[in-house]
C-alpha cells in the first residue's frame, strides 16, 4: 500500500498550487462582477448614443445568447452620469 | 471640505478582516507623529473600537446622544490614556444603525473637523445602512482586506459603490492585512501582487499576521503602542504613503521573515 501512496503524493504535486487555484478563482469571479461598473460621463455618451446602446445590445445578445431583438435599451441621466436601464426577453 | 483629505472611512466589506485594530493603530500612529486624531465608531449596536484602544471603562456619552442632542459631539469625545492628542468619539451598544442617518454623521464630523488633522471612521462590515452612514462624510477611504477570496471579493464589491458614491482611484487606498509571508513564500496563499492585479489598484501598506496584535487587543492597548514591535513600521509606513512619500511596499514587511537561526534563538530567549 505505501508503494501507491509514493506514487499518490507525485501526482498531487503535479496539479496547481494553492495560490495559482485562488488567482484562477478570483480572476473568475471579478471579471464578471466588474463589467457592471461603468461610468459614461453624459457628454460622451451624447457624442456616440446610437454606438453606445448598439454596443450594448450587441454585449448582451452575444452573453445570454439570445438575438439583438430581444434586448431593450434606455437610458436616463442621473447626476451627471447616464445611466443604461437594459431590458432583456428570455422568452 | 477641500485640500488633502483629512476625514477617512475604513471598511471592507467583509467582517473580521482588522477593520477597528487597523482604526486604532493607525490612529495611535498619526497621534504618535503629533497629529490631532479623532476615530468615530461607526459599528453602532456592535462597537469595539473602545474597547480596543482599552476605553470602554470612560464612555460616558456616545453619538447616539449627540443625535438625540443631548451633549454636543466635543462634549461626547474621550481622551486616550497614553496619547493626549487622540480622542474617540463611541458608538451606542442599545441602539441600532437605523437610527443614525448619513446626514446625522455629516453633521457630527462638520463639527469635529475644524478641530482635529485626521478623523479615521470605523465602518461596520456589510453595505448598508452602517456602510453608508460611514461613507457619507468621509473625503477618502482606507479599504482593508485579508489575502482570502472572500475578502478581495467584498472589497472589490466595495470599491465599486465607493466609484459609485463618488471616490476616485487616488482617494481609494488598499491595505492588506494578516499577510503570512512565509506561506506567500511557499506559494500557499495570494501574494501582494495577486491582489493588487485583481483589485486593479496600488497596495497603500501590507500588515504582517501578528500574535501581538491578539495579545495587545486583550490588554487593550494598541499593538503600535508597544516597544519594538515590527508591526509598528508599517503602520509608520502606510501614513507616509497617504501623505505623499514613495517607500517601497516591501519595507512593510522587513524584519517579519525570520531565519532559521534567529527564530531557534528567539525560542531560548522566551524560556
Amino acid at each position: 500500500m505505501w508503494i501507491i501512496d509514493i506514487f499518490k503524493k507525485k501526482k498531487q504535486k503535479n496539479t496547481k498550487s494553492p495560490k495559482e487555484e485562488a488567482a484562477e478563482r478570483l480572476e473568475t469571479m471579478l471579471t464578471r462582477r466588474r463589467e457592471i461598473v461603468k461610468m459614461i460621463p453624459v457628454e460622451e455618451f451624447e457624442a456616440n448614443s446610437e454606438e453606445i446602446k448598439y454596443a450594448v445590445i450587441e454585449t448582451i445578445s452575444r452573453k445570454f445568447n439570445i438575438p439583438p431583438e430581444k434586448v431593450k435599451v434606455d437610458y436616463h441621466e442621473q447626476n451627471g452620469y447616464v445611466v443604461i436601464v437594459t431590458n432583456v426577453n428570455f422568452k | 471640505m477641500v485640500g488633502k483629505p483629512k476625514v477617512f472611512v475604513v471598511t471592507s466589506g467583509k467582517g473580521g478582516v482588522g477593520k477597528t485594530t487597523f482604526t486604532s493603530n493607525l490612529g495611535c500612529t498619526l497621534a504618535k507623529m503629533g497629529e490631532r486624531v479623532c476615530l468615530i465608531d461607526a459599528d453602532i449596536g456592535l462597537k469595539n473600537l473602545d474597547v480596543v484602544l482599552g476605553l470602554e471603562n470612560r464612555i460616558i456619552y456616545t453619538s447616539f446622544d449627540v443625535v438625540n442632542g443631548t451633549v454636543s459631539a466635543k462634549e461626547a469625545l474621550v481622551k486616550h490614556k497614553q496619547l493626549k492628542n487622540l480622542y474617540l468619539l463611541a458608538a451606542s451598544q442599545v441602539a441600532t444603525k437605523e437610527m443614525m442617518s448619513p446626514e446625522d454623521m455629516k453633521r457630527i464630523v462638520q463639527e469635529l473637523y475644524d478641530d482635529f488633522d485626521y478623523i479615521l471612521i470605523d465602518s461596520p462590515a456589510g453595505i448598508e445602512r452602517g456602510f453608508r452612514n460611514s461613507v457619507a462624510p468621509a473625503e477618502a477611504a482606507f479599504i482593508v482586506t485579508t489575502p482570502e477570496l472572500p475578502a478581495i471579493s467584498d472589497a472589490d464589491r466595495v470599491i465599486g459603490l465607493l466609484e459609485n458614491y463618488g471616490f476616485t482611484e487616488d482617494k481609494m487606498y488598499i491595505v492588506l492585512n494578516k499577510f503570512k509571508v512565509h506561506m506567500a513564500k511557499r506559494g500557499d496563499m495570494l501574494d501582494k501582487s495577486d491582489v493588487e492585479k485583481a483589485l486593479a489598484m496600488r497596495l497603500i501598506g501590507v500588515i504582517p499576521d501578528s500574535e501581538e496584535v491578539i495579545v495587545a487587543t486583550n490588554k487593550g492597548i494598541p499593538v503600535v503602542l508597544e516597544d519594538g514591535v515590527v508591526i509598528g513600521k508599517s503602520f509608520e509606513n502606510i501614513v507616509r504613503r497617504v501623505k505623499g512619500e514613495q517607500i517601497p511596499i516591501d519595507e512593510d514587511l522587513k524584519g517579519v521573515s525570520k531565519g532559521f537561526i534567529s527564530s531557534l534563538l528567539s525560542m531560548f530567549k522566551k524560556r
